[in-house]
């Protein structure tokens, strides 16, 4: 018989068996362990560790030099350890004059950098002049300020040419929008921020400036394993933008990286002589 | 992890703030100005995460440009103080919280007359002559008391912020290279990094 007494109905009693025959337990279900899957980078237990939470998996990087802008991104999409795509594009080109590039949520980048083109648009035609770079990034803030709690996942940096010349701003999924001369976005950013810091000057020239961009995206794809795929690199100049590099593959550049050092690329200069 | 931190001398008032906005455990950025100006003799170093001390202080600033358009006359620095305060306090149950920032409103009237203030994000506001927001408290405050004298001078202020910067680069555990100091004198506003 089940002692009815009130107690032991509360979730915090552990119900006490007299008569171990009869089968009366409620069992309760522990509560699961919550999974996130991210489309682009690790899956994480539990929310994950807070402070290694890079949950963008991806590298993109852009800077400021005495010709304009430089943006570089790889073009791996992953979901969990199963690369779902190594030919992603990650710079979206949102106008002419106008780049974002993509890290977090694809879909919430493409969707809502898609809303900010039609938004530059609108403004153009009904005000006869192009929304300055400055303008856009605001725009795009005051949307992700509104959609704060509501779980968009997004790194975008906002890059383009106004009247006032490029501009580079960096906007986030918490409402966060800086203008900058250097940014990296992603789980590979901080590899990729250690070639951009070393290399980097003003007065760089474009071809300098693309040979550090790859150089950064190709060091941050080889160390993280949710960046990799090909090397993408627009220009942005004070007529728009070029596309520079539509692909290059980062497993050839390790073995050009490494050949240029003399080495071999397989990783074996370590290794050490046993007889 | 904001350092704001300033204090009010006989004629003059300054507001420092380091420069550093981190994610985790990278620097994005080591340049940024926390310090709004909301007109020519007034300065509010907004101390807070992400995009609540960028969107507070446009609220602020923008109020603050429409209530004067509005009277069609000068805020001095009490009313500010106040209206800043009520802004606080208007959010605190509110469907969106609290606004999570604290700040330190600075500045000098037409008179002459400086004044600091310490608000915080549940809509405190106290009259300080010296102060600091956020983990600078723990390092500064003792410094700042010690330093203090009434009536200071322009160039002993600076001395005094100064060491307020050396005792955070020493002791703090956070790298803070960069920071900008903002005095606000009867001429107006002047701004240097250290």
């Amino acid at each position: 018989m089940i002692d009815f007494d009130p107690s032991t109905f509360g979730l915090a009693h552990t119900y006490q068996k007299e008569d171990k025959d009869e089968i009366n337990t409620l069992a309760l279900p522990s509560a699961p362990q919550v999974i996130y899957r991210t489309l682009n980078g690790p899956t994480q237990i539990n929310g994950g560790n807070k402070l290694n939470n890079f949950k963008h998996g991806t590298t993109t990087l852009g800077f400021v030099f005495k010709e304009g802008i430089l943006l570089a991104v790889d073009s791996r999409a992953s979901m969990g350890s199963f690369l779902s795509s190594e030919q992603v594009r990650k710079v979206i080109e949102i106008n002419e004059y106008l780049l974002g590039t993509m890290a977090g949520g694809a879909a919430d980048c493409q969707y809502w950098l898609a809303y900010l083109a039609n938004h530059c648009r609108t403004y153009e035609l009904k005000n006869g002049s192009k929304l300055s770079v400055a303008a856009a990034s605001k725009f795009l803030q005051g949307i992700l300020i509104g959609y704060r709690n509501s779980g968009l996942s997004m790194g975008c940096m906002i890059a383009g040419t106004d009247l006032s010349g490029q501009h580079l701003y960096y906007i986030d999924n918490d409402g966060m929008r800086l203008k900058g001369d250097i940014f990296s976005v992603g789980s590979g950013s901080t590899y990729a921020y250690g070639v951009l810091d070393n290399h980097y000057r003003f007065d760089l020239s474009v071809n300098e400036a693309v040979e550090l961009a790859i150089r950064a995206i190709y060091h941050a794809t080889h160390r993280d394993t949710a960046s990799g795929g090909v090397v993408r690199v627009y220009h942005i100049h004070q007529n728009g933008w070029t596309k520079v590099h539509d692909g290059i593959d980062v497993v050839d550049l390790h073995y050009k990286f490494a050949q240029e050092k003399g080495l071999v690329g397989d990783g074996d200069e370590a290794k050490q002589r046993l007889f | 992890m904001d350092s704001i931190f300033g204090l009010q001398g006989s004629d003059f008032v300054i507001v420092a703030c380091d420069g550093s906005i981190a994610h985790s455990i990278l620097k994005i950025k080591e340049t940024e100005d926390k310090i709004l100006k909301l007109d020519d003799h007034k300065i509010f170093g907004i101390s807070g995460e992400g995009a609540d001390r960028n969107s507070f202080g446009e609220l602020v600033h923008k109020n603050h440009c429409l209530i004067r358009y509005k009277t069609g006359g000068y805020m001095n620095l009490k009313e500010t103080a106040h209206f800043v305060r009520s802004m606080y306090a208007q959010a605190i149950r509110s469907r969106d919280g609290p606004h999570q920032c604290n700040g330190l409103l600075g500045g000098v009237d037409q008179d002459g007359t400086p004044s600091l203030y310490w608000l915080d994000y549940l809509g405190s506001l106290q009259k300080i002559t010296r102060g600091a927001q956020g983990y600078a408290n723990y390092f500064l405050l003792g410094l700042l008391d010690n330093q203090y004298k009434p009536n200071l001078t322009k160039e002993e202020g600076i001395e005094i912020i100064r060491k307020c910067i050396k005792e955070l680069q020493t002791r703090f555990l956070i790298a803070q290279n960069k920071f900008i100091v903002k005095i606000v004198t009867k001429q107006g506003i002047e701004v240097f990094t250290i």
